[in-house]
């Protein structure tokens, strides 16, 4: 309802909200405008509180997490006081949510068109109306044949599939305000930005104002006329995307900016050609010779389809190689057998035909004696820093493990290589007897790189190794890589689906999809002069590219 | 799905193959010597002898355990050493019994146990949740038989509002055996009842918590509608789980259960085997009960599978 011409009132209206778990404030004082219409940005760190308020505006907030103060209101309605009545009315009703991982967010043991008619019949629609219906909001969310799709189940459909039920969820009752949760940042980058592009198209043709929850700078500038900056529950910083992105006021935002990988991109784009400080320069990779690490050639893996008889090509025909003291990345969406090839570097499964060779021999062909020493040379880095350490373990024993296994010296001198390895890394030495539940993510992360240089290979396999982290964690571990390869000369091969991070850190790369090689150069080449039409698809998807032009 | 199901009545025909054998060499070791429980003290050794060639008991085990299983797959369950009778007619006689109480307690088990769930959680932190809890470990606590004697003092016989004994067939009198079997079943169910009670509580905390169910909540559900929609079908896997594990708790139970209502039942027939040493009837009880458990497992798999789409995966050709 505008009350004059000039000012019309914010169809949202935040003011002071406070949000705490128990007796933890997480969200401290945050004032929130949106106009009818209008998309908001709100970008964060895992932690800064970014979720919870949108939890709140829903008052769906888990466990012990409650309201302590502030007000939420819709068109001037209250929302902290309203009843649970009306908030079922407003949830659905008025404000729409898209949530983050379509994996965990459909119920599995329910039809996908009966998800989306509960969406519908929470606000009164009854009989027949509601399956036309619902045919015609996964027909606009983008679901091919909805009549027959809408009798599937979740696990039947691929994770970009699932998010557009849970948009046509969102949308069912015409929504005044989305609140999109990271909708996309559990799906590959092609599928992100179609996604998303398809989501603000809808939101845009109906006038639905939106909220959109990112960790990722760069999205947030790319899709919002706005873009809020929160850190530890707080407010830091808000403005148009051009304002924050360009002359960011906080000092956060600044390193914020500083560390998107997505802008440093284009901005290395623009001042082209770069000068990037790191090892080799890039050796062809079509001509593989003793200056190579790694050679890898006509690489094919085939696995058996159960139930079919038939046979799946995970990797197809793949060659490339890994300069001595230099780094190859290997990027690729999911299922492009980026991470099959890794599992056979690592001697983890053996190749159909052709062959990956570390320093001209292959582990899984080699007999059991070589297979170890080959093994020691060979370490790898995992993606998730939680899930890759024994949580019952104290860091000295996770990094000393690999030393005992290749029974490589006694117990002092391990210990004293322990500590080496843990100023290598950059962590204070006193958290070796501590247990990896203790640490935060980013140094979880150098515990597993201890862990991986302990026996001194010559290669490390980071497979996304930084892919669960923040983005400013994120930097200092590629920083500390980056540091490690040329004081050490260790190699890495760096698998990631995350063109923006490669650039910074690789010599080479080689560009997978579904199993094949689409493209591959040295990191100027392939991100300057594209050739295959898949990089420049993958190019063109990283947010905040378009952007910073 | 069909595939899904011929695997899994494959593995239930190894699995009653190997419980035969199991349970032939059981009653085998059994102490005592059934010869001489039927020819009595004073027998002559010839005697022994007549009735051991006539009940194959010479013979080498393997040949015994041959002839069992042909026995016991054309539906041959012999006569009992004690009264001559055959066996197959002794169990038609008592197993509808038996069947019949623990059907009956199964549905009072999952039917309260999981509406007592519910309640629990619906109304977490609030009275209902106090009363459901302190049911579930009254009855977890209280012995079955204890808890039986108490009925037939107080329902029985105090109020008159049922039969203390007794069992009236279906097929005669229908009033009559739902008036006989309620008291018997309600007590035997409790103890199940409470541990679904318990599971479903406990599951659908989960299930709670899940993102789903915020998805839901945020499509403007009530809390009643997402717990029955989206929360109860996911806890459900569990609750068939421990129904499934807990029917072996449920036959033992119905033993003490007829005995306290004097129920010509399964239960009863066991007992009077074993105190006489009925190798015959032994054997039959236990292989009916071992039949009785793998199609019960049988079942619960297939039940998983109509609960969770996911688990029919798997079989698909």
């Amino acid at each position: 309802m505008p009350q004059d011409a000039d000012r019309p009132a914010p169809l949202l209206r935040v003011r002071g909200l406070e949000v705490a778990y128990g007796d933890t404030p997480v969200v401290r004082g945050v004032d929130l405008d949106v106009a009818r219409g209008e998309r908001v940005a709100i970008v964060g760190q895992s932690g800064s509180g970014k979720s919870t308020v949108v939890a709140a505006l829903l008052r769906l907030l888990p466990g012990a997490g409650r309201i302590t103060g502030g007000t939420v209101e819709l068109d001037g309605e209250d929302l902290t006081a309203a009843g649970e009545a009306r908030m079922r009315a407003v949830r659905g009703g008025r404000i729409g949510l898209v949530p983050q991982d379509p994996g965990t967010n459909l119920n599995p043991a329910m039809r996908l068109g009966d998800q989306v008619a509960d969406a519908l019949r929470a606000h009164g629609l009854r009989g027949p109306a509601v399956r036309q219906r619902v045919h015609e909001l996964l027909e606009e969310a983008g679901v091919p044949e909805p009549e027959r799709r809408a009798k599937q189940f979740p696990h039947e459909f691929s994770g970009g599939m699932r998010q557009r039920v849970l948009i046509a969820i969102a949308l069912a009752r015409e929504p005044e305000l989305l609140l999109a949760d990271e909708p996309t940042s559990a799906l590959d980058v092609t599928v992100q930005r179609r996604i998303l592009d398809h989501l603000v198209a809808l939101a845009e043709s109906r006038g639905t104002a939106m909220i959109l929850v990112t960790h990722d700078l760069g999205l947030a500038a790319d899709r919002a006329d706005r873009v809020i900056v929160m850190l530890d529950g707080e407010v830091v910083e808000q403005g148009t995307p051009e304002q924050v992105l360009r002359a960011p006021q906080h000092e956060y935002t600044r390193r914020l900016v500083a560390a998107a990988p997505a802008v440093v991109v284009a901005q290395g784009e623009a001042e082209a050609p770069s000068e990037r400080p790191g090892a080799a320069e890039g050796t062809g990779a079509d001509a593989p010779s003793s200056a190579d690490v790694v050679t890898v050639r006509d690489l094919v893996k085939e696995y058996r389809v159960r139930g079919r008889g038939g046979v799946l090509r995970a990797v197809d025909e793949v060659s490339f190689s890994v300069p001595r003291g230099g780094t190859t990345a290997l990027v690729g969406e999911s299922g492009s057998g980026k991470t099959t090839v890794s599992r056979i570097l690592l001697g983890l499964e053996a190749p159909t035909s052709g062959e990956a060779l570390v320093d001209g021999r292959s582990i899984s062909g080699a007999a059991r004696a070589e297979r170890r020493a080959l093994r020691r040379r060979v370490q790898p880095v995992f993606q998730d820093p939680y899930a890759s350490l024994d949580p019952t373990h104290t860091v000295e024993r996770v990094v000393d493990e690999p030393l005992r296994i290749f029974g490589i010296g006694d117990r002092e001198s391990r210990r004293a290589r322990v500590a080496e390895l843990l100023d290598q890394v950059a962590l204070p030495r006193d958290v070796a007897h501590r247990h990896p539940g203790a640490l935060s993510g980013g140094q979880r992360q150098r515990v597993a790189i201890a862990r991986a240089l302990a026996p001194g290979p010559e290669l490390l396999v980071l497979d996304e190794a930084v892919s669960a982290l923040d983005v400013l964690v994120q930097e200092q571990i590629l920083d500390l890589l980056a540091d490690l390869q040329e004081r050490l000369g260790v190699s890495y091969l760096f698998i990631s689906h995350d063109l923006a991070v490669v650039r910074g850190i690789a010599d080479n790369v080689v560009v997978l999809r579904q199993g094949r090689v689409e493209e591959q150069g040295s990191v100027d080449d392939v991100f300057h002069s594209p050739r295959a039409a898949y990089t420049r698809d993958l190019l063109g998807a990283i947010p905040g590219a378009a952007f910073a032009r | 799905m069909r595939r899904y199901l011929l695997v899994r009545l494959g593995q239930s025909a190894v699995t009653l193959l190997l419980a035969s054998m199991v349970i032939f060499l059981g009653v085998r070791m059994l102490p005592g010597d059934p010869a001489l429980a039927m020819a009595g003290e004073e027998a002559t050794p010839e005697r022994l002898a007549m009735i051991r060639a006539d009940l194959g008991l010479d013979q080498p085990v393997w040949v015994q355990y041959g002839r069992f299983l042909a026995e016991v797959v054309s539906g041959d369950l012999g006569e009992s050493t004690r009264t001559g009778a055959s066996v197959a007619s002794m169990i038609g006689a008592t197993l509808p019994v038996t069947l019949w109480l623990s059907l009956y307690a199964i549905v009072v088990a999952v039917v309260t146990g999981v509406a007592l769930g519910l309640l629990a959680e619906r109304y977490r932190g609030r009275w209902p949740e106090w009363v459901a809890n302190a049911a579930a470990l009254t009855s977890l606590s209280v012995p079955n038989f204890w808890l039986g004697m108490l009925a037939i003092v107080y329902l029985c016989i105090g109020l008159g509002l049922f039969p203390a004994s007794g069992y009236v067939p279906l097929t005669d009198d229908p009033v009559g055996w739902v008036v006989h079997l309620t008291l018997p079943a309600l007590i035997l169910g409790t103890g199940l009842a409470a541990v679904i009670m318990r599971q479903t509580r406990a599951s659908m905390i989960e299930a709670m918590r899940t993102d789903y169910v915020r998805t839901a909540r945020a499509k403007g559900l009530g809390r009643t509608r997402v717990l029955l929609r989206y929360g109860l079908r996911n806890s459900l896997i569990v609750v068939v789980t421990i129904a499934g594990l807990q029917l072996g708790g449920l036959i033992s139970g119905a033993v003490v259960t007829e005995q306290i209502f004097a129920l010509p039942g399964f239960g009863k027939l066991t007992l009077d085997a074993v105190f006489q040493r009925d190798y015959p009837v032994i054997q039959a009880v236990v292989v009916l009960t071992t039949v009785g458990y793998v199609l019960v497992n049988l079942a619960v798999d297939v039940l998983y599978s109509v609960i969770d789409p996911r688990i029919r995966v798997g079989g698909r050709s």
